[in-house]
């Protein structure tokens, strides 16, 4: 199908609301637009952060989601306590391939599952005791845990329990911090305030541990790495790039990351933001607090790489601005290469996204250096800010839909025809079974990294294999298939 | 009295007032008292809304976090 209209893409969201309700319709309504590149402030055109629709299938996380799934889990010498019933914690484990190096159950801990696994005495009578005694159990049985981090459960916050008090007092017991984070699922209308609450437990229980501790060595080039998650290796593919630009990358939050790392950031020269939905708001303490800088850059196809290399650069001195050329230089054949070889098997290929905190918007110009093009796009969690940095990357009469529903999502599908659709494993086998292509765009299907020049490479070869597999003409069954045929057959010889 | 941060955009030297809660990232076009002494009063940002800040003694460095009532 050719590309769409503004009237056309209207005609499409308006038919797609008529099976809502007078209600639902309105509030859907709302969340759905076409892409205008001459609107300023998203907030005119979509709006976003809202509470879900009673009925309709979101395919939203919950607080508790963001802050131990994202912000917390990965910080790998830390254990972190999924505090509440076994479950949340459980079905989570590991699922989001934030890789690191280290020994699991000795001094790393990230796809382990702590849980202090609530039955119905602990809500009748309370969890403190039950928390206090885990934490004692952890420390003996994992002495080289660097820290504690409490992750509250739906129940804790329902119940009333202090998990401060009990913090305060191990973090005394055992010499080392205990975190209570107060993330409880029903917090906020997605996983986002899971983020900020995250981001908030980090600032106050962590943030300053170092504060008019001078004895890091510090260098003019200190950087950190915020908001990259190492998802199958995204922040190495990250670093390597700016070590060899000259910059020493002193933390990553929180892909790999330790709590030294994070204890140390204070330190740095400038934060480079990637995913600035999770991690924006601690940035902006530190620009406040401690006068750090920070900046968004994005890692996704070249065109991007180069230009945030050079910005990155334009914040430090000579040396560093001829490193970046450098890099840049360096890997000019290379992604030539992948360009050539990929871009003639999947030119003109139209994608729709449906993904998370900065992907939306990140990956779009890795798409478009092969050739492809974005036509449709959306956050499950984003808020006004996000959607006015999507804008000017979207063409125009393009849509974008804010928190999609399982309905609104196939319907637009079954219109827009795309050639390849990236969102999430909840979505990957109802659109492969319609017969369409997906990657999954969260946990890069088993594959990464796709940060970096090598991660472009990579990414490359996985939307090819995707695309170009030959079982999408398989789709249908061979004698559905001759039925078809027949059928037309008859048709024609009547 | 919404807490908000007021910082100044790198590229641009433009200020920019940010509300964390509401999601709110906008361009301060004037400011009332514009320094050097007193700064602060009234905002006015680029999409027509006004914010009240207690006038400061002189221009604060930014970004600098203050309590501000919308006007
Ligand atoms: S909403 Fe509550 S019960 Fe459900 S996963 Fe989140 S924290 Fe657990």
């Amino acid at each position: 199908m050719s590309v769409m209209t503004r009237e056309e893409t209207e005609a499409l969201i308006e038919e797609v609301l008529q099976v809502y309700p007078e209600e639902a319709r309105k509030e859907r309504a709302k969340h759905l637009a076409i892409n205008d590149q001459s609107v300023e402030q998203s907030k005119k055109c979509i709006t976003s952060n809202k509470k879900s629709l009673p009925g309709v299938m979101t395919i939203r996380g919950c607080a508790y989601a963001g802050s131990k799934g994202v912000v917390w889990g990965p910080i790998k010498d830390m254990i972190h306590i999924s505090h509440g019933p076994v479950g949340c914690g459980q079905y989570s484990r590991a699922g989001r391939r934030n890789y690191y190096i280290g020994t699991t159950g000795v001094n790393t801990f990230v796809t382990m599952n702590f849980t202090t696994d609530f039955q119905e005495k602990d809500i009748v009578f309370g969890g403190d005791k039950k928390l206090d005694k885990t934490i004692e159990e952890i420390n003996t049985l994992f002495p080289l845990n660097k820290g504690v981090s409490i992750q509250s459960e739906c129940p804790i916050g329902l119940i009333g329990d202090d998990i401060e008090a009990v913090a305060k007092k191990k973090k005394e017991e055992i010499g080392k911090p205990v975190v209570p984070v107060r993330c409880e699922g029903f917090r906020g209308v997605s996983q986002s305030l899971g983020h900020h609450i995250a981001n908030d437990s980090i600032r106050d229980w962590v943030l300053g541990a170092r504060d008019g501790d001078e004895s890091f060595s510090t260098t003019p080039y200190d950087v950190s790495i915020i908001g990259d998650y190492n998802i199958g290796g995204d922040a190495w593919a990250s670093r390597t790039l700016l070590e060899e630009m000259g910059l020493r990358v002193v933390a990553q939050w929180s892909g790999d990351g330790t709590l030294s790392e994070i204890e140390l950031t204070p330190k740095v020269k400038l934060n480079l933001v990637h995913c600035y939905r999770s991690m924006n708001y601690i940035s902006r303490h530190m620009e406040e607090k401690y006068g750090i800088p920070w900046m968004e850059y994005n890692f996704f196809g070249p065109t991007k790489i180069a230009e945030s290399l050079r910005k990155i650069a334009s914040f430090f001195d000579d040396k560093i601005k001829e490193g970046a050329e450098r890099v840049i230089a360096r890997y000019q054949a290379e992604t030539d290469a992948v360009i050539a070889k990929y871009k003639p098997r999947l030119q003109g290929k139209r994608v729709m996204l449906f993904i998370g905190g900065l992907r939306p918007r990140h990956t779009i110009g890795a798409y478009e250096d092969l050739g492809m093009e974005v036509v449709g796009t959306g956050y499950e969690f984003g808020h006004n800010d996000d959607y006015d940095r999507t804008i000017p990357e979207m063409g125009n009469a393009t849509l974008l839909y804010d928190d999609v529903t399982g309905y609104e999502f196939e319907e637009f599908v079954k219109a827009i025809k795309p050639d390849l659709i990236g969102s999430g494993i909840k979505e990957k086998y109802i659109f492969q079974k319609m017969g369409i292509p997906f990657r999954q765009m969260h946990s890069w299907d088993y594959s990464g990294p796709y940060h970096g020049y090598d991660g472009f490479a990579i990414f490359a070869r996985d939307m090819d294999m995707t695309l170009n597999n030959p079982c999408w003409g398989s789709i249908t069954a061979p004698w559905k298939k001759a039925t078809a045929e027949q059928q037309e057959q008859v048709v024609a010889s009547a | 009295m919404p807490k908000v941060m007021l910082r100044r955009d790198r590229d641009t030297g433009a200020m920019t007032l940010y509300v964390a809660k509401q999601d709110l990232e906008e361009n301060v076009v004037a400011v009332q008292h514009a320094g050097p002494a007193p700064w602060g009063g009234e905002l006015q940002l680029a999409d027509g809304s006004k914010y009240f800040i207690e006038p400061m003694e002189s221009e604060p460095s930014f970004p600098i976090t203050v309590r501000a009532k919308r006007i």
